[in-house]
C-alpha cells in the first residue's frame, strides 16, 4: 500500500515498505566531474633515462615516469605511518614476480572462475604456456570451432598483464563480436577493456576492442599505425589470408611486439593462405613465397616435405581438434514435439494457403502479395495466429486495393477470432515435462510476447530476450535467468553472442530456414563449458510447411546432430550460390504440389550431403598435415 | 646473496596469512574466524581503499542495512571448496594482489627516526638524513623477471648504505623528526641516480643468462628477417612490371610475389618496422622503478654499526 505525502504543494507517492526503495541516482555528479581534456588525453608513454651499462649484454635505465611520480608524492608530503610503510615493504616482497614457468593466471583467476562456474582445461593452460614461454607471444591459435580460442587468447592477455609485460592491447575482430569479446574479458578475466567508439579511443585506452573494418579505414588506420602495441589480437584471422587485401596490408603496418591470430580455418583452399598468415606473424619463417612453393608445395592444396613443414608450423601455430584425446563435447538429444492444429487454426491455415490459388485478380495490386509474403504468412501462422495478425495488419495498412483489402480483412477477422494456439499449449506441456531451465527460440516478436504472457499465466518465471535490448540489459536479463529464471523466450537476434552453458534444454518453437542460424541457436548452450547433455526440442506443426522443413533439416540432413563447423563452406555453394534459405523459399513457392516439394527437397538434401562429404574430405586432407 | 638485496624467500602460507591479518588490522576492519575462514567486515570506505578506487557516492551504495561488506577468506583450497562464500587467498590470487597493491600504495613514502636505546629524537643528539629506497628492477627480454633492491643513500654525502633496510627490523623507530639534523647536500633526483648506478654495479655481478638468451633469440630473428627481406627485394626486382597493387577489401590483384609490401619504399619501411618490433621484444634491458621511499634519520654515532658502514660513492 503506497502512501502519498504533500511537500510544498507537491504530492509525492512513497513506495510501500516492502517494495524496493526508489533510488535517485545523482547523475550530475559524474557529469560535473567530467573533464573533456581528461577523457581525450592519450595515454602517456613511460620515459626512461639512457641506460647505464651493466654487462656487455644489457643496460639499466631508470623509469623517469616512476621517479617523477615518487618525487611528486614526496613533495606533496603524503607521508604514511610507519605501520603502513612496514606493511608496504612486506607487500613489495610478496608481489615480486620472480619469472619462471608457473602461470600467474592460475591463482589469480581461480576464485573468479570458481564463482562463475568456469574451469581451466589442461589443454588451454598448455596453449598459454607454449605461447608465453616458447612462441614469445607470436602465434596462430587455430583450434577447431567451439574449442575456446577466445578464452585462450584472454588467458594469454591476462598472463602477460600479470607479468607486467603487456599494457597496450588492441583486439581486432568482426564488428559483431566486439561486445562478446568485451564481456568475455570482463567476466572471465576481470580485464577492463574498452569498445572503440571514436578516433580518440585509439590513443587513450589500454585495452581496446575494435572492428577490423573500422580500424583499417582513415583516419583510424593512420592513428593506429603511429602507436606501438604490446599485443595485438586478431580474431577470425582467416580474413588476413590474402596479402593483397587492405586487411592484410593494414595489420602488417601495425607496430606490435606480440601478435595472436585466431582462426579455425588457417587453410581453406590454398596453402598460400597459410603462408600469408605466417608471414604476417613472422616474416621469413617459411622463406619467400617462391622458396615456399618450391620447397613445400606439391599442389595448391597439397604440401610436400610434410614432416619438415609440420615442424615449422608447430613452432608458430597451435591447433587442437575435437576427439577422444582432446576435447569431448556432451551429447545432443533431439526430440520432435508434434503439434496438431485445432479446427479453427486448420481452417485459418487453409485460408492462408488458399491465397496461393486466388482467382485472377481484378486489379494488379494483388501482386503485392508475392510468393515470399505468402510463404511468410504460412510460416507465421505455424508459429502463432498472433504473429500472422501482426503482419496482416501491416500489409493492410499499406494496401489501397479494395479487393485485396477485403480478402485480407476476412483473414484478419478469422485470425483474431482464433480462440487458441495449440502450439503454445503444447509448449506449456513440454516445459512442464522438462522441469528445468529452458531456452525457447522463436522467429517472431508477436509470438514471443504471446508466449511470455501465456507461460506467466502458467506460473513459469519467464524472461524475454530480443534484439532491441541494449547490451547491458541483455546481460542483466541473462544474469536474472541464470539465478532465478525458468524459461527464457528469445528471438534470433536476442541470443546472438551470448552464452548460456548453465542451461541444457532448447526448444525450437519455430525454425529458421537457415541452418547456420539453427546452429547458432544450439551453440548458445552446446559449447565448451557445458557439462550436461543438451536436449533439443523441435516443435513441428503437422500438415503445414513446417513439417517439410523439419523433414528436410532433421530427417534428410540430420542438422541437429551435426557437429559444429563445416557449414560456412557448404551453404554458399548450394544451388549455384543462392543460399539455403532462398532455395527453400523457391521450392515452396514454385512447386505445383506436395509430391514435387518432397522430390525437390530430396534433391536439395542429396546436394547438401555431397557437398558436406566433399568439404569433410578436404578438411581431413588438410588436417593430416596441419595437426601434430 | 648480493649485498643490498634483502633475503626475501618465496612467501609461505603463514607469511601470507600474517600479512593479511596485519593489513586488515591496520585498515581498522573487523575480523573474526568462521570455521577455517577469516571473516572480514569492511565499511564502504575501507572497501574502496582495498579496491584502490574512490569511495562510492552514498546514493550508489548498495541498500544494505549495516553498510558493511563481509568477505570470507580461505587460506587452503580445501577450505575454499567447503564454503561457497570463501575466496581463496594464496600467492598470486586476485584478492591478495589487491591487498598488496593497496598496502604498497598506502605505505609508499614514510619518514622516521632511528632511536637506539637511550636516544631521544627530540634530544641533543645529531642525526644524519638517509633516503631509504626500495627499487624494483624489471629484467625485460625474452623471459623477464623482477628483482627487489633496498638501499640507503646518505643525503649529506651521497654514499650508499646497503644495510639500511635491516634497521627496520632491528632498531627502535619513531615517527618524530629529530631536533638536530645535518643539512642535506644531495637532492632526491641525484640520490635516485646514485641508487641506479649502484644497482647496475650489483647486477653486473649477478647471472645475466636471461640477457644472453634474449640476445641469441634477437640475433636469430634478425637473421631470418633480413634474409627474407633481402631475397624478397631481389624477387621484386624480377617481377617489375607486374600490376601488384593493394587496396581491394577482398579481391586479389595481380600474380606478383606474396606476403610482402608491394613497392620499394614500403618494402624498406616494412623491414625497418619489423626490425624495431624485434628490438622492442627481444633486446634485453633492465628498468628500475622506485617503489617505496623513506626519509630515515640515523644518529651520527650509530654509523659505527657494522651493517650501516657506507660503501663507495656512486
Amino acid at each position: 500500500m503506497s502512501v502519498t505525502v504533500k511537500v510544498k504543494d507537491e504530492e509525492i507517492v512513497l513506495p510501500d515498505k516492502n517494495e524496493v526503495p526508489l533510488r535517485l541516482f545523482p547523475i550530475t555528479v559524474p557529469l560535473l566531474s567530467f573533464r573533456y581534456e581528461d577523457y581525450f588525453r592519450p595515454l602517456p608513454e613511460e620515459e626512461f633515462t639512457p641506460p647505464w651499462p651493466v654487462t656487455e649484454h644489457f643496460g639499466l635505465s631508470l623509469s623517469l615516469t616512476a621517479a617523477r611520480e615518487m618525487l611528486a608524492h614526496i613533495e606533496e608530503r603524503r607521508r604514511s605511518s610507519l605501520i603502513w610503510y612496514r606493511l608496504a615493504c612486506r607487500a613489495l616482497a610478496l608481489s615480486i614476480n620472480k619469472g619462471g614457468t608457473d602461470l600467474l593466471i592460475i591463482p589469480n583467476l581461480a576464485d573468479r572462475w570458481r564463482r562463475h562456474g568456469f574451469i581451466f582445461y589442461p589443454r588451454q593452460l598448455a596453449v598459454v604456456r607454449r605461447v608465453v614461454h616458447e612462441m614469445d607471444g607470436r602465434a596462430i591459435l587455430a583450434d577447431e570451432v567451439g574449442l575456446g580460442k577466445t578464452i585462450e587468447a584472454g588467458m594469454i592477455i591476462k598472463e602477460y598483464m600479470l607479468r607486467g609485460l603487456v599494457r597496450r592491447v588492441l583486439i581486432l575482430t568482426p564488428a559483431g563480436l566486439c561486445w562478446q569479446w568485451y564481456m568475455e574479458l570482463k567476466e572471465k578475466f576481470g580485464i577492463a577493456a574498452y569498445l572503440q567508439r571514436s578516433e580518440y579511443d585509439w590513443e587513450r585506452c589500454d585495452v581496446l576492442i575494435a572492428g577490423l573494418d573500422t580500424a583499417k579505414r582513415r583516419p583510424h588506420c593512420d592513428i593506429i599505425c603511429n602507436l606501438t602495441y604490446d599485443l595485438v589480437v586478431c580474431d577470425e584471422a582467416h580474413k588476413l589470408k590474402n596479402s593483397r587485401t587492405r586487411n592484410w596490408q593494414f595489420v602488417n603496418k601495425i607496430n606490435k611486439k606480440r601478435f595472436l591470430m585466431l582462426t579455425a580455418t588457417p587453410v581453406h583452399n590454398d596453402l598460400r593462405e597459410l603462408y600469408n598468415m605466417i608471414t604476417l606473424l613472422k616474416p621469413g619463417w617459411l622463406g619467400t613465397y617462391e622458396q615456399f612453393v618450391k620447397r613445400y608445395v606439391e599442389d595448391k592444396r597439397l604440401p610436400r616435405e610434410t614432416p619438415e613443414l609440420k615442424k615449422l608450423l608447430s613452432q608458430v601455430m597451435i591447433r587442437n581438434r575435437r576427439g577422444p584425446h582432446s576435447v569431448e563435447f556432451t551429447r545432443r538429444h533431439v526430440h520432435q514435439v508434434e503439434v496438431h492444429l485445432e479446427q479453427e487454426e486448420s481452417e485459418l491455415y487453409r485460408s492462408v494457403s488458399a491465397l496461393w490459388h486466388l482467382p485472377a485478380a481484378p486489379s494488379a495490386a494483388l501482386f503485392t502479395l508475392n510468393p515470399l509474403t505468402l510463404v511468410t504468412l504460412q510460416r507465421e501462422l505455424c508459429s502463432s495466429p498472433m504473429a500472422l495478425t501482426f503482419t496482416l495488419k501491416n500489409i493492410l495498412a499499406q494496401t489501397r486495393d479494395p479487393y485485396l483489402t477485403s480478402v485480407l480483412q476476412k483473414l484478419l477477422v478469422q485470425a483474431e477470432s482464433c480462440p487458441t494456439c495449440s502450439k503454445a499449449e503444447r509448449l506449456v506441456e513440454t516445459l512442464k515435462k522438462i522441469g528445468d531451465q529452458t531456452l525457447v527460440f522463436t522467429e517472431y516478436r508477436a509470438t514471443q510476447q504471446y508466449l511470455c504472457r501465456r507461460l506467466e499465466q502458467e506460473g513459469f518465471a519467464v524472461l524475454a530476450f530480443d534484439g532491441s535490448l541494449s547490451n547491458s540489459r541483455k546481460e542483466w536479463i541473462k544474469e536474472l535467468f541464470r539465478t532465478r529464471g525458468e524459461v527464457l523466450v528469445s528471438t534470433e537476434a536476442g541470443g546472438e553472442g551470448l552464452n548460456f552453458q548453465f542451461a541444457c534444454h532448447i526448444v525450437n518453437y519455430d525454425l529458421p530456414w537457415n541452418p547456420m542460424r539453427i546452429e547458432q541457436r544450439i551453440g548458445r548452450v552446446h559449447r565448451l563449458g557445458q557439462t550436461r547433455d543438451v536436449h533439443i526440442y523441435n516443435m513441428k506443426t503437422l500438415n503445414t510447411i513446417e513439417e517439410y522443413i523439419i523433414y528436410l533439416l532433421h530427417e534428410k540432413i540430420n542438422m541437429f546432430n551435426m557437429v559444429i563447423g563445416g557449414l560456412e563452406g557448404i551453404l554458399p555453394r548450394l544451388g549455384g550460390g543462392a543460399g539455403f534459405e532462398k532455395i527453400v523459399y523457391d521450392i515452396l513457392s514454385s512447386s505445383a504440389d506436395q509430391t514435387e516439394i518432397r522430390r525437390r527437397f530430396e534433391q536439395l538434401a542429396e546436394q547438401f550431403s555431397a557437398l558436406l562429404s566433399e568439404e569433410r574430405d578436404k578438411q581431413q586432407k588438410m588436417e593430416r598435415w596441419l595437426t601434430w | 646473496m648480493v649485498a643490498g638485496k634483502p633475503q626475501y624467500e618465496d612467501a609461505p602460507g603463514d607469511a601470507v596469512r600474517q600479512f593479511i591479518t596485519e593489513y586488515f588490522r591496520a585498515l581498522g576492519a573487523g575480523m573474526g574466524t568462521e570455521g577455517q575462514l577469516l571473516r572480514v567486515e569492511l565499511t564502504a570506505e575501507q572497501l574502496s581503499v582495498l579496491e584502490g578506487r574512490q569511495p562510492l557516492h552514498p546514493a550508489f551504495q548498495p541498500p544494505d542495512q549495516s553498510g558493511l561488506t563481509v568477505i570470507y577468506l580461505a587460506f587452503t583450497e580445501e577450505a575454499a571448496q567447503e564454503d561457497k562464500r570463501a575466496e581463496l587467498v594464496c600467492k598470486g590470487s586476485y584478492r591478495l594482489t589487491q591487498m598488496l597493491s593497496s598496502a604498497r600504495r598506502l605505505g609508499r613514502f614514510s619518514r622516521f627516526t632511528v632511536c637506539p636505546a637511550g636516544c631521544n629524537a627530540s634530544g641533543d643528539e645529531v642525526y644524519k638524513p638517509y633516503l631509504l629506497l626500495h627499487m624494483v628492477v624489471t629484467c625485460e627480454g625474452r623471459n623477464g623477471d623482477e628483482r627487489l633492491y633496498a638501499l640507503g643513500i646518505d643525503l649529506t654525502g651521497g654514499a650508499i648504505c646497503p644495510g639500511l633496510a635491516a634497521l627496520l627490523d632491528s632498531r627502535t623507530l619513531v615517527e618524530t623528526p629529530p631536533r638536530h639534523c645535518l643539512p642535506r647536500q644531495v637532492d632526491l633526483e641525484e640520490a635516485m641516480d646514485k641508487a641506479c648506478r649502484y644497482i647496475a654495479a650489483v647486477m653486473a655481478k649477478e647471472d645475466d643468462g636471461w640477457a644472453r638468451e634474449s640476445l641469441l633469440a634477437l640475433e636469430a630473428e634478425r637473421f631470418l628477417l633480413h634474409s627474407y627481406y633481402a631475397k624478397n627485394k631481389i624477387q621484386m626486382a624480377d617481377h617489375t612490371g607486374s600490376d601488384d597493387h593493394a587496396g581491394s577489401d577482398d579481391h586479389e590483384g595481380g600474380d606478383g610475389h606474396e606476403g610482402g609490401e608491394s613497392d620499394d619504399d614500403s618494402h624498406d619501411g616494412g623491414y625497418r618496422r619489423r626490425l624495431m618490433e624485434l628490438e622492442k621484444l627481444y633486446r634485453p634491458r633492465a628498468v628500475a622503478r622506485p617503489a617505496l621511499c623513506a626519509l630515515v634519520f640515523v644518529p651520527v654515532g650509530d654509523l659505527q654499526a657494522g651493517d650501516l658502514l657506507p660503501q663507495a660513492n656512486f
